[in-house]
């Protein structure tokens, strides 16, 4: 054979040999071998040598596979492994349950944080073309008012001319989700849609949603069409065919039924279950009339986009100062606008307001949660690995005795990585149990809807898997390798501490400590900042007022209505007005006397007995005349417009509303009161008007009597009024409760998250305390016999677990302060971080740990020193 | 051991390694079965099928003088046994038993 020199690929050959019976292994590499040199003479060396791997990759079946060198010895040392771990964990109960505790805590936390967060990141996965649509944004500033925030409210007509005037972008949609529970009537059936939307009609087409009944492309386009979801539609037409058929609904239009599509999923941003088409509120066009949908000043739409797939959003947003200079220059100082890509829209647009309507998730709360889940995990492994290195003096003898009998250094780490092994799998199994156990609970806690289903997915399989092989592993191996590590001579002269592990668990307890103080101080900052915001004085008095919501129905009856309730003697007073906190006011400018630019005013339409019923103090000046409306053309400012303005004496000052429109005076100065969640809105200057032909909502003061009472005889005063709609109504702290739902989900899980992490801590210390007394049993009992006090024994033990607190703290607090300080950034009104929380967390943990040493070193120190010196 | 009946692919091979006689091994009998049925085998099948029928008996090995080729490795022989000859002659009788009664009509229709 001329090419001699060219050799097959060595490794391939070596695996071989590794993989096949040595008595065949000769005739197969020959083989391959001759037929390599073939093929290099055929097909050159390159392309010889991939058919030599294929060739080669046929050997590596059952037939030619070594048989196995693990002879029946090797099982019984293997047997004998498995059980002598058996007993030993059987043996040392108390250290078994605290590792066995710790990894079922460490693993729990761990799964659900992983199922959650994967939960959150399948959401709008379902929807065709996400990655080309974007949600149109804006940074809204305003220096002079200061202002500046982030918010998807647009104007409708953003979303058509993008698409007019730039070819990148290829379509638009806009969405209206009504503000209020919206109620169908059929027949005599009143059915609530508590998720509507009025939205353009390539709407479903947009989101590539299809119909289940109808025409996909005249589904939204008449005037008063009306698309249901199929539960919807079955709900109000049971199962008779509801295309073609008419239902009541917003402003009492009949609406006709025109499509039927699926139920939005679970996962899903958009949150819809009926439709309006959009040319319902096209002026001329549709009878609802709204022409501030249709202009560019009103910002109350939300605009979703479609770009061409080569385009880059970002070069779309460059162009778009110049559409608004173009088109709307009076805001182009103050709107930028911007893109939010759909598939990033649930995580990572927390900080934009979004409205009603709209699921949302939260990236804090997500990281929040995997890095507490991690640190945990963390804990629950120092716990175990320092409490299995504490116990190399118990295994020395058996070590020993094993190396002796000529076990290699490979096989004994086995023995331990065994006993981990057990371990992890009892808790990895009794973590599952718990988790599909607690699994209700804890989507409360959460405020998600993880189904039970989610945890047979094979990512949660795959994880509880994941978990044994890496903590047997991770965990397992080092302990295995010190505890597996000393010398036969060593051991069996009976050497005591073994040299390296002694610093290393000072090391690893410090790291412990200090996750746990960050930990709490990061619980203690949540705790201190949720507080504040749900008890921060509101400017009026929040408890006991409760906002029911007029329909047109009670809404054409509100006088009959009004009388009745204060028929009762607990109701102390009544307002029926468009605004309340909480709803029905809006922002926009106005012309203060004096100021030359146009100023954002938020507006409050009430009537006379609005600041008696809200407990609202006046300042200067008086509120509107009660009986009568001689007040319609005055105005009461709160005590931010005077501020603002800097005015001494702000009655008599003029307000108009445009420029070139009538302007009316101010005869009254209110105190400032907040109508939104305090976590993201101050308050903006505000003009209350006399309004009494809008009877949205009617707040009600009740007085110290029964308040189920009360309630029930509102109900039965409503129920006489109404008879297509139910009572719908809210109280008013809870209202303002509500807003810091999210601040308060995270704040119960992070009290959960640090409660588990200073019991792990406190569960570590114990078994490790333990452990090292029973080491030092001997020298506390010489100390004793040789007059040492109780109290200097006490000492001895504590005093380097205090220094182990004191590194940890001086760790953790610098670490805590950033991220906990970054966090209150994002509040407008914010505790001080101040040094409370870490006080409390640092005491906290120093006296739980001495608790725990004193108590077990009382008890060694109690011991009669003749009992333990006796048996040497 | 496994049942005694032979394989397709299996009666082959021990043919072809008979046929060979002395200078039967993995890569020569996968040559000679692609040289008359012209049929490729991959060789990690030959040998594979070639262990199977040692397992069972109906041929044996051994292996020959090392060479420069091959890497210097030797070649694994084969040879049929008494036994697999007796089992090629068994299947090869059912077989003629069969053709010889088959009625001259069946294939003629």
């Amino acid at each position: 054979m001329s090419s001699n020199n060219v050799k097959p690929p060595g490794w391939i050959q070596r695996l071989v040999e590794r993989f096949c019976e040595p008595y065949l292994f000769e005739g197969i590499t020959g083989d391959l071998e001759e037929l390599f040199a073939e093929n290099v003479e055929l097909r050159g060396p390159a392309k010889a040598k991939l058919l030599y791997l294929l060739q080669a990759i046929g050997f590596f079946r059952m037939r030619f596979k070594k048989k196995s060198q693990t002879t029946s010895n090797m099982k019984a040392i293997w047997h004998n492994y498995l059980l002598t771990s058996f007993r030993s964990l059987k043996r040392h109960k108390a250290f078994f349950a605290i590792n066995l505790v710790g990894l079922i805590t460490a693993i729990t936390c761990s799964l659900f944080a992983l199922v959650y967060i994967y939960d959150e990141s399948q959401f709008d996965e379902h929807i065709s073309d996400a990655e080309n649509i974007y949600r149109l944004y804006k940074r809204h500033i305003n220096e002079t008012e200061g202002v500046d925030h982030l918010t998807y409210e647009t104007s409708g007509m953003m979303g058509p001319t993008m698409t007019d005037e730039y070819p990148e972008v290829v379509s638009f949609s806009r969405v209206l989700p009504w503000w209020d529970d919206v109620i169908l009537t059929y027949e005599n059936k009143n059915i609530v849609s508590e998720k509507l939307y009025i939205v353009d009609s390539n709407f479903l087409d947009f989101i590539g949603e299809d119909l289940i009944l109808g025409d996909p492309k005249t589904v939204l386009t008449a005037p008063a069409s009306i698309a249901l979801s199929e539960q919807l539609a079955k709900s109000i037409f049971g199962d008779e065919n509801p295309l073609g058929k008419t239902v009541v609904g917003i402003n009492d239009v009949d609406y006709t039924v025109t499509g039927i599509f699926k139920e939005q999923p679970r996962q899903s941003s958009l949150q819809y279950n009926a439709l309006v088409s959009w040319s319902s509120t096209v002026p001329n066009v549709g009878s609802l009339n709204y022409s501030w949908m249709n202009n560019w000043l009103a910002q109350g739409i939300y605009t979703f986009v479609k770009l061409d797939k080569q385009t880059d959003p970002k070069l779309v947003v460059d162009k778009l100062p110049d559409m608004m200079q173009r088109h709307f220059s009076e805001r182009a100082d103050h709107y930028f606008l911007k893109l939010m890509p759909f598939t990033k829209m649930y995580l990572h647009g927390e900080d934009i307001r979004h409205g009603r309507g709209f699921r949302s998730g939260s990236i804090t709360f997500v990281y929040t949660l995997g890095l507490s889940a991690f640190l945990v995990f963390l804990i629950a492994s120092v716990n175990y690995v320092n409490i299995m290195l504490s116990r190399a003096t118990q295994t020395k003898t058996e070590v020993g005795i094993r190396k002796v009998m000529g076990s290699s250094r490979r096989q004994l780490m086995g023995r331990f990585v065994s006993e981990t092994f057990i371990s992890t799998l009892i808790a990895s199994i009794v973590s599952y149990i718990i988790i599909l156990l607690l699994l209700s609970p804890l989507n409360m806690v959460t405020g998600k809807e993880i189904p039970l289903s989610a945890f047979y997915q094979p990512i949660a399989i795959g994880a509880i898997f994941g978990f044994i092989v890496l903590i047997s592993l991770a965990v397992g191996v080092y302990p295995a390798m010190v505890l597996s590590s000393p010398p036969v001579s060593s051991i069996l002269q009976g050497a005591n501490e073994i040299g390296t592990a002694g610093w290393l668990r000072k090391c690893l307890l410090t790291f412990q400590y200090a996750i746990s103080i960050f930990l709490i101080v990061c619980t203690i900052t949540v705790i201190r900042q949720t507080n504040y915001l749900q008890n921060k004085p509101l400017g009026f008095d929040k408890e006991q007022v409760l906002v029911v919501g007029l329909r047109n129905e009670v809404g054409e009856k509100v006088d009959v209505f009004e009388n009745e309730l204060l028929n009762h003697p607990n109701i102390l007073s009544v307002s029926t007005s468009r605004s309340v906190p909480g709803g029905g006011n809006y922002s926009t400018t106005s012309f203060p006397e004096g100021y030359t630019d146009e100023l954002t005013t938020r507006i409050f339409g009430v009537d006379q007995e609005f600041f008696e019923t809200y407990g609202i103090q006046v300042n200067a000046g008086r509120t509107f005349l009660k009986g009568s409306i001689a007040d319609t053309n005055n105005f009461v400012v709160n005590q931010e417009m005077v501020d603002f303005m800097g005015w001494d004496d702000a009655i008599g000052k003029h307000i108009r509303f445009s420029p070139d429109g009538e302007s009316y005076p101010i005869i009254g100065v209110i105190d400032n009161f907040h109508y939104h969640s305090l976590a993201s809105a101050t308050i903006e200057p505000m003009v209350l008007y006399l309004e009494t032909n809008q009877a949205w909502n009617t707040s009600i003061r009740i007085g110290e009597g029964n308040v189920r009472e009360t309630i029930d005889y509102i109900d039965d005063v409503w129920s006489r009024l109404a008879t297509r709609t139910p009572l719908d109504f809210f109280f008013v702290d809870q209202w303002f409760n509500d807003q810091y739902i999210k601040e308060s989900q995270l704040l119960k899980m992070a009290t959960a998250y640090s409660f588990i992490s200073i019991l792990l801590c406190a569960l570590g210390l114990y078994g490790l305390t333990a452990l090292i007394l029973l080491q030092k049993q001997k020298e506390i009992s010489i100390r004793k016999v040789l007059g040492a006090s109780l109290t200097s024994i006490i000492s001895l033990v504590n005093r380097q677990f205090i220094i182990v607190i004191s590194i940890a703290f001086l760790v953790a607090a610098p670490l805590a302060h950033y991220l906990v300080s970054g966090w209150l950034e994002k509040f407008v009104y914010r505790i001080e971080m101040g040094t409370i929380a870490f006080i409390l967390a640092g005491g906290l943990t120093l006296l739980i740990s001495l608790l725990i040493v004193s108590m077990l070193s009382i008890k060694t120190a109690n011991t009669n020193p003749s009992k333990t010196l006796s048996n040497e | 051991m496994k049942g005694t009946n032979l394989g397709e692919l299996e009666e082959l091979i021990m043919l072809t390694v008979a046929l060979l006689y002395d200078e039967a091994y993995g890569v020569a009998v996968m040559k000679e079965i692609k040289k008359r049925c012209n049929r490729s085998i991959t060789i990690s099948t030959v040998h594979a099928a070639l262990a199977r029928l040692q397992s069972k008996g109906y041929v044996d090995s051994r292996y020959g003088e090392a060479t420069s080729e091959r890497g210097g490795r030797r070649k694994h022989l084969f040879r049929v046994t008494k036994a697999g000859q007796k089992v090629l002659e068994q299947v090869k009788e059912q077989r003629n038993a069969i053709w010889s009664e088959i009625p001259s009509v069946a294939f003629n229709a």
